[in-house]
């Protein structure tokens, strides 16, 4: 059975019927066109799927659409502004990125880290990225692009 | 997408929701966090015809203070759990485990009530709950004419595990809140939370939550549940009459409390039965220090 | 996965051997079974709700008994050979069973080996054996059970309608089913 969805996706109000069996992450990427948000597992483990609802990461392939109704939505898309977050500079300069697919939802779940804690240790961002699972980089590039990330927000680079 | 299809309602009103979870009970399955329904839909592995969403429903959310406890509505997150700062005061331990439970994504969304309903003999939860003496409001749809009558009961924890992932919660009976004691002050209490995974973020093989309480006498008292040995947690009653315990002498008390431990990939009856003793063990050690410390600060 | 199960029943050798070979007894004490059909010798078709409340599974399979050893003073044995199909996975095995005089009664052993596949096998991999020393429980009680009713014959049925009786009252005020999860 269909359902409207009324969502806030990067700033925008949309709305869209969605069939009850559909999940988030499929309404962003098949409906909305947001393809930043990737589907890897579909089961809550790997994070490709992580977006920002209400404020906090979840993995969007464990909600259902029809669940969304009334959220508010951060995706990848929705991230930079005139210039890149960040998180995504330090990305790109520490080599932090090779295959990309993890990347969007690394992006969001270190923008959550560093909401919380501008100053983490090196532990509690490994801790922070545990649910968003990379096959590439093996995790080094990544975190180092966080800190550098947290030095150049608390110095005030955005 | 989910195969088998399904209606979803996200009722306001508790009687409404428990009338609809009433009306087919095996047909319908309640919603929280969704963190384990949704992959479990997404996999075949359920196929509820009516899902009964209760994120929406004010009496089911929410963390309040009570003079003696602490009530945890069912559909707080393990976030909120871990970074309240009533829970953080009156009872750590539970803090402690809240905050361990899979990664950040799953913490912001699973909940409370999801997980002891679903009662993963894994959970971090389970053992801690156990140790804290926690009581369990349960409500569903009462019988009979009135449309809106529903009935609460409580639990205590000791009661509410029936076996590997049952619990006597009855057909359309849901988890409304859990009730912690409030644990005394750091000056008389510490406790510890170790969990021990194979895999960052997955369920442990064993987790430990253990108190540990200063008694006038200068000896202390506690105890220590352990989870993931079992098919349900198991609390065990460390020594009395001491004012510490050796760390072999809870290991031993650990083994003797787990007849049967249970076997799979990740772990082998045996080592899951030493893993217990260990980091039961070590969880208790570390509630000494921790009311080492509360001592020393008073 | 292996797994050894025994247990001593009150009643002798023989009658627990017959019992167990009976397909109307296997159609009650089986833990799950819907549908129990003789297809051939010693050849059974069954379809089985297995799992824990949370996930269960309809299995369809079929279940033979070979190599049959009675007679003589050693124990009895026969070996029972099974694999069953369900949405969620599959399931196959065979169990080595013993029957040995103890006293009066008779010890059962199981012996066995299974293997699982499918979907459950993935995500449900950690309850596994946990569902299989359920089932073995629930078998041997209903077996315990269905013991008992051959023994007390007529008293077996006034026990049997006085607790069915109860059961309905009881039905009457609550609505109560073994554990529920979300």
């Amino acid at each position: 059975m269909r359902q409207p969805v009324r969502i806030t996706v990067n700033g925008r109000e949309l709305e869209a019927d969605a069939d009850t069996r559909k999940l988030l992450v499929n309404l962003l990427r098949d409906d909305l066109e947001l393809t930043g948000t990737h589907f890897g597992c579909g089961t809550g483990t790997c994070g490709a799927c992580t977006v920002m609802l209400n404020g906090r990461c979840v993995k969007s392939c464990c909600v259902l659409a029809v669940d969304a109704d009334g959220a508010e939505l951060l995706t990848i898309e929705g991230v930079a502004n005139d210039a890149p977050h960040p998180v995504q500079q330090a990305l790109a300069e520490c080599h932090g990125v090779q295959c990309g697919f993890c990347t969007p939802g690394m992006v969001l779940s270190a923008i959550e880290l560093l909401q919380d804690n501008p100053a983490p240790s090196d532990a509690e961002i490994r801790e922070a990225l545990a649910g968003n699972l990379c096959r590439c980089t093996g995790y080094v590039n990544i975190v180092a692009a966080v800190q550098l990330a947290a030095t150049r927000m608390a110095q005030g680079d955005a | 997408m989910i195969a088998e299809r399904f209606d979803y309602q996200s009722p306001t009103r508790l009687a409404d929701a428990l009338r609809l979870l009433a009306a087919d009970p095996d047909g319908t399955r309640p919603l929280s966090g969704g963190m384990t329904l949704v992959p479990m839909m997404t996999l075949g592995l359920a196929a509820p015809e009516h899902i009964v969403d209760l994120k929406r429903i004010p009496e089911l959310g929410g963390i309040h203070e009570e003079p003696d406890a602490v009530r945890i509505g069912a559909t707080a997150t393990h976030h909120d759990i871990a970074t309240d700062p009533r829970v953080r005061l009156h009872a750590p331990l539970l803090a402690d485990a809240a905050a361990l439970v899979g990664d950040v994504q799953v913490r912001n969304r699973g909940t409370i009530g999801g997980s002891i309903a679903h009662a993963d003999p894994a959970a971090n939860y389970l053992p801690a709950l156990l140790a804290l003496d926690a009581v369990i409001e349960a409500r569903a749809k009462r019988g009979g004419l009135l449309r809106n009558a529903t009935r609460s009961r409580r639990i205590p924890i000791g009661e509410f595990f029936a076996g590997l992932m049952a619990t006597c919660l009855a057909a359309g009976e849901i988890v409304a809140a859990v009730h912690v004691p409030k644990q005394l002050a750091a000056t008389h209490q510490g406790a510890a939370f170790r969990k021990f995974a194979r895999v960052k973020g997955n369920f442990p093989i064993v987790c430990a939550a253990a108190l540990v309480e200063r008694q006038s006498s200068g000896e202390r008292a506690g105890c220590v549940a352990i989870g993931g040995a079992l098919p349900i947690p198991v609390r065990i009653a460390l020594p009395g009459g001491q004012a510490a315990w050796a760390a072999g002498e809870v290991e031993t008390a650990i083994r003797q409390a787990i007849d049967d431990p249970m076997s799979d990939a990740n772990a082998s009856a045996d080592y899951r039965l030493e893993m217990a003793a260990v980091h039961g063990a070590r969880a208790v050690e570390a509630a000494c220090r921790a009311l080492d410390d509360g001592e020393r600060s008073a | 996965m292996k797994l050894k199960f025994s247990r001593v029943f009150d009643a002798p050798r023989v009658a627990l051997w017959s019992a167990m070979l009976d397909p109307a007894v296997l159609a009650r004490v089986i833990p799950g079974v819907e549908r129990f059909e003789t297809v051939g010798e010693d050849t059974y078709d069954a379809t089985l709700k297995v799992g824990v409340p949370a996930v269960k599974g309809e299995y369809q399979g079929q279940v033979s008994i070979r190599d049959k050893v009675r007679g003589g003073d050693g124990p009895y044995s026969y070996v029972l050979e099974g694999g069953g199909q369900g949405q969620q996975g599959w399931a196959k095995g065979e169990a080595r069973i013993e029957f040995s005089d103890a006293g009066p009664g008779t010890r059962l052993d199981v012996d066995a080996d299974v293997q699982v596949g499918g979907r459950i096998a993935g995500v449900g991999q950690r309850m596994i054996e946990g569902v299989a020393k359920i089932m073995a429980e629930e078998f041997f009680a209903a077996f315990d059970r269905e013991l008992k009713r051959k023994r007390t014959g007529a008293g077996g049925s006034v026990a049997f309608f006085l607790r069915a009786a109860l059961r309905f009252l009881r039905g009457l005020f609550t609505r109560r089913s073994p554990g529920r999860s979300s």
